[in-house]
């Protein structure tokens, strides 16, 4: 047909303010978030901070090359005290940061199991990665293993949880993906009641309110180095997620359609959900456990942009990312004493998700 | 375009194809019917290399589905599912586009080049304008068309439409198979699953016909659709009627009385009482001769058999209803009557019967088909010579098929035959007057059987000498009985 390419529809042009919008929002969150504390900085001061230590970053970075010498790229006057860079680098930037990610993450992992398993109650925990983390760092915690050990024990669980469930759910006969959910709820019962059994003979004093403080999940203690390390598997899941996101659309019409569209649905499944995993992994031994953000941030993004996962997937990270970011500020700053962000995220995720079962319309 | 050959297909243990052979041509629309569970469905996922599982062949313009890559596949041949409710929904465009995954590379998103494709396809079958509906508030025949159109935007040559019609209100079906006929005039080959043999009739450019695994009929749906055919299939009986407007294909509503202890007991006290039967069965014995061997076809509670049985060499009693041949055990003490259980049709006796007693038995054209493929000899039909309903307050027509239906259809299909009637009478015995009324409300068609009174019932009933039942409700039973020989009907009957 001989026509002039047809316009863009309005759906997908909102879509992109939506996703606009979205990114506003989360700079907007971000920024203030460093103001925010006992010790007060102001926006203008924060802004500088960070500006002159991103310049002395890419400056150092770019002197590295042989033949430069630019030394920082942004020399501004030093308005700020020794103190204020102080909270803002060393305090304040890593737990932001960490916030945005494992926001991103959870929320990122949410979207796509829904997706994968075309079922709209499905969270990032469906296959066990969080009952198989908890079960990890219990068991480093037992075993008097110092704050990495907990980490990389609840990310080996994690993965180690959902490769079991992978392996029972597809090689049993019949529906792979009820399988698949039905071997996660087994299998996520079993590492829970291992858990228990730990708590039961961790010592009192000391090991019982760590793992017990790990499984509300908290962002307090978290240092530099602990985001640079995670930000690579956490990268490694979320890009091929962003590659393949619109596939995910096809999945959710089922397996045999999809396949006659052409869709290897097996192996796109086991792509998106090892992704997934691995995100959900590397964000759940960091923070600890973190329920409801993977479960309502997707459905929040499916309100606002549609099941679209073109628009649908980027919405939830960005929005993924700011919803945990205030959750986390509300957690730091709302008592003398901090609130365990786990607590909080289903403090605010249930009233929400009572609210969208009873909103006029119910679930799209 | 689309060629299967001698394809078997197996579930487990449970064989479901057993050497389908069949050809889809550029521009044609082939109906594929069959029952349900008759492999319809196990034939397109065979098709679509859903199942590769099959022995046999299917090919492609491409080659063996098996050897195909699903992607490949996708462009050669595309699927139209059922409707169905997925679990998340999605724009009417976005639904569409999704059929272009088999062109893009890995990675890469649908741009405007597929949202263009996609676009097309809708505006091919007219629904363009739904472009930016959400595909769940669409009506079932709207969201039929978004998968045609989403087929389209695959841009495969082959359309396999699994059971397009069958959620679809009667205005929907039209468009929906309006829009596919279109499809095939510009050059698809489609191949559609349906439940609708009038449909077939309506749009077929052939019509396929699979029944436990086999293709039974291939054709011209005009050619291949007959009674027989259709009561092989479904086994229900069919009307087919020739008009102006094509041929009219009717269901026959089946007839089915349901013996209740209530009922039976009824009957069992008037047949026992009254000669009825014996002049019924000795009828039967004026036209044939006593070393026959005679089936008594739709015999309920059994008493013309009983009748038959001392008059011929064997007697075959044959109904569906199993409370109805449980009585007759109760009473049978002949051992040359056999009793037979089930669906006469699908029962045929191992030797064709001398004789066969149609007392009472459903439309004439089953008494036709049946005689003509289970006898060999003379055929009895005893039809109600009365109209009216009789048991009723109102005068309602007693809507058993009467004599006159039967005398036409021999006529027409030049059979001789001889009419005779009979003034037989089959009084109902009663133990009171409360009894009548029960009676009278058991086998009333009014709208509102409570409305039968005692004073009603009473007017009624004269009193008899039984101690058991001292009163009697008079039933004249005039009845027709015509004979004709098995061997004159011809094998294609008019509206076969």
């Amino acid at each position: 047909m001989n026509r002039e390419p047809k316009r863009v529809p309005p759906p997908r042009r909102a879509a992109a303010g939506q996703l606009a919008a979205l990114g506003g929002l989360l700079a907007a969150v971000f920024l203030l978030s460093f103001c925010l504390g006992r010790y007060g900085v102001a926006l203008d001061q924060v802004a500088r901070i960070l500006l002159y230590r991103l310049g002395a970053a890419l400056g150092a970075l770019l002197d590295r090359l042989p033949g430069v010498e630019l030394g920082p790229l942004f020399p501004l006057e030093q308005t700020w005290t020794e103190q204020m860079e102080t909270v803002v680098i060393q305090i304040r930037l890593p737990r932001i940061a960490m916030a945005c990610l494992v926001g991103c993450c959870l929320s990122a992992a949410g979207s796509t199991y829904q997706g994968i398993f075309q079922n709209p109650m499905a969270s990032p925990d469906i296959l066990g990665a969080s009952s198989g983390a908890a079960f990890g760092a219990a068991l480093a915690i037992l075993l008097g293993g110092g704050s990495r050990t907990v980490t990389l024990s609840a990310f080996f669980f994690s993965l180690l949880t959902v490769a079991l469930v992978y392996l029972l759910g597809s090689r049993a006969p019949g529906k792979r993906v009820l399988n698949l959910v039905l071997a996660g709820i087994m299998v996520s019962s079993l590492f829970t009641s291992a858990t228990s059994y730990i708590k039961l003979v961790a010592d009192p004093s000391n090991q019982l309110p760590e793992i017990t403080y790990w499984l509300m999940g908290s962002l307090s203690a978290t240092r530099l180095s602990d985001v640079a390390y995670v930000v690579f598997p956490m990268a490694l899941g979320l890009i091929p997620l962003l590659l393949l996101r619109w596939r995910i659309n096809l999945l959710t019409l089922g397996d045999e359609e999809a396949k006659t569209m052409g869709i290897h649905t097996n192996r796109l499944r086991l792509i998106l959900a090892l992704c997934a995993t691995l995100v959900t992994a590397a964000a759940i031994s960091v923070s600890g456990i973190i329920g409801w953000v993977g479960l309502v941030v997707p459905h929040l993004g499916r309100r606002l942009v549609g099941n679209d996962y073109r628009a649908l997937m980027p919405a939830s990270m960005l929005f993924g990312a700011s919803f945990l970011l205030v959750v986390d500020n509300v957690s730091r700053n709302l008592l003398a004493t901090e609130i365990p962000i786990g607590i909080l995220t289903a403090f605010i995720g249930a009233p929400f998700f009572l609210y969208l079962m009873m909103r006029k319309g119910g679930f799209r | 375009m689309l060629d299967i050959r001698d394809l078997r297909f197996s579930y487990g243990r449970h064989p479901v194809l057993q050497g389908v052979s069949l050809r889809l041509e550029q521009g044609e629309l082939v109906f594929l019917l069959g029952a349900n569970g008759a492999g319809k469905s196990t034939l397109f996922r065979c098709a679509l290399g859903l199942l590769p599982g099959y022995e046999g062949e299917i090919s492609l313009p491409l080659g063996e589905v098996r050897r195909l890559s699903a992607r490949t596949l996708a462009r050669e041949i595309a699927y139209i599912p059922q409707n169905h409710h997925p679990a998340f929904s999605y724009p009417v465009l976005d639904m569409v586009v999704m059929g272009t995954h088999h062109q893009l590379s890995p990675f890469s998103n649908p741009g405007p080049r597929e949202e263009a494709v996609a676009m097309e396809a809708l505006e091919q079958v007219g629904i363009a304008h739904l472009a930016q509906r959400d595909f769940l508030r669409l009506s079932g025949g709207e969201q039929q068309l978004v998968l045609i159109a989403r087929a389209l935007a695959q841009q495969a040559k082959i359309l396999l439409m699994d059971e397009p019609t069958s959620s679809l209100d009667f205005g929907n079906r039209i468009r929906v198979l309006d829009q596919t006929a279109e499809l095939a005039r510009r050059g698809y080959a489609i191949l559609l699953s349906c439940h609708d043999p009038q449909l077939a009739l309506l749009y077929a450019h052939r019509a396929a016909a699979l029944h436990q695994g086999k293709i039974l009929a291939d054709g011209p749906p005009g050619e291949v659709l007959n009674e027989a055919l259709l009561h092989t299939l479904y086994q229900v009986p069919v009307r087919f009627t020739p008009t102006q407007y094509g041929t009219l294909l009717s269901p026959v509503r089946q007839h089915h009385y349901h013996w209740t202890e209530e009922r039976v007991a009824y009957m069992e006290a008037a047949a026992e009482r009254s000669d009825f039967y014996e002049r019924i069965a000795q009828a039967v014995a004026d036209a044939v001769p006593a070393d026959a061997v005679v089936c008594d076809a739709g015999c309920g509670l059994g008493f013309a058999s009983l009748a038959l049985a001392p008059r011929f060499r064997r007697v075959v009693a044959a109904d569906r209803s199993p409370e109805a041949l449980a009585a007759l055990r109760r009473r049978n003490t002949f051992p040359n009557l056999d009793i037979q259980a089930g669906d006469l049709f699908s029962q045929p006796p191992a030797e064709p019967y001398d004789a066969m007693l149609f007392c009472f038995f459903g439309s004439a054209e089953e008494i036709l088909r049946c005689a003509r493929q289970q006898c060999r000899g003379t055929v009895v039909a005893v039809k109600p010579a009365w109209t009216r309903h009789r048991f009723s307050r109102s005068a309602g027509t007693d809507r058993r098929h009467g004599a006159g239906a039967l005398e036409d259809l021999l006529t027409a299909g030049g059979i001789p035959y001889t009419r005779r009637e009979l003034d037989l009478r089959l009084d109902q015995p009663l133990r009171s007057v409360d009894d009548g009324v029960r009676f009278f409300r058991l086998y009333s068609r009014d709208a509102d059987p409570a409305a039968i009174t005692e004073d009603f019932v009473r007017a009624r009933l004269e009193p008899q000498e039984d101690p058991d039942y001292p009163f009697r409700l008079p039933v004249e039973r005039k009845v027709v009985v015509l004979t004709f020989d098995a061997k004159d009907i011809p094998q294609e009957m008019k509206g076969d």
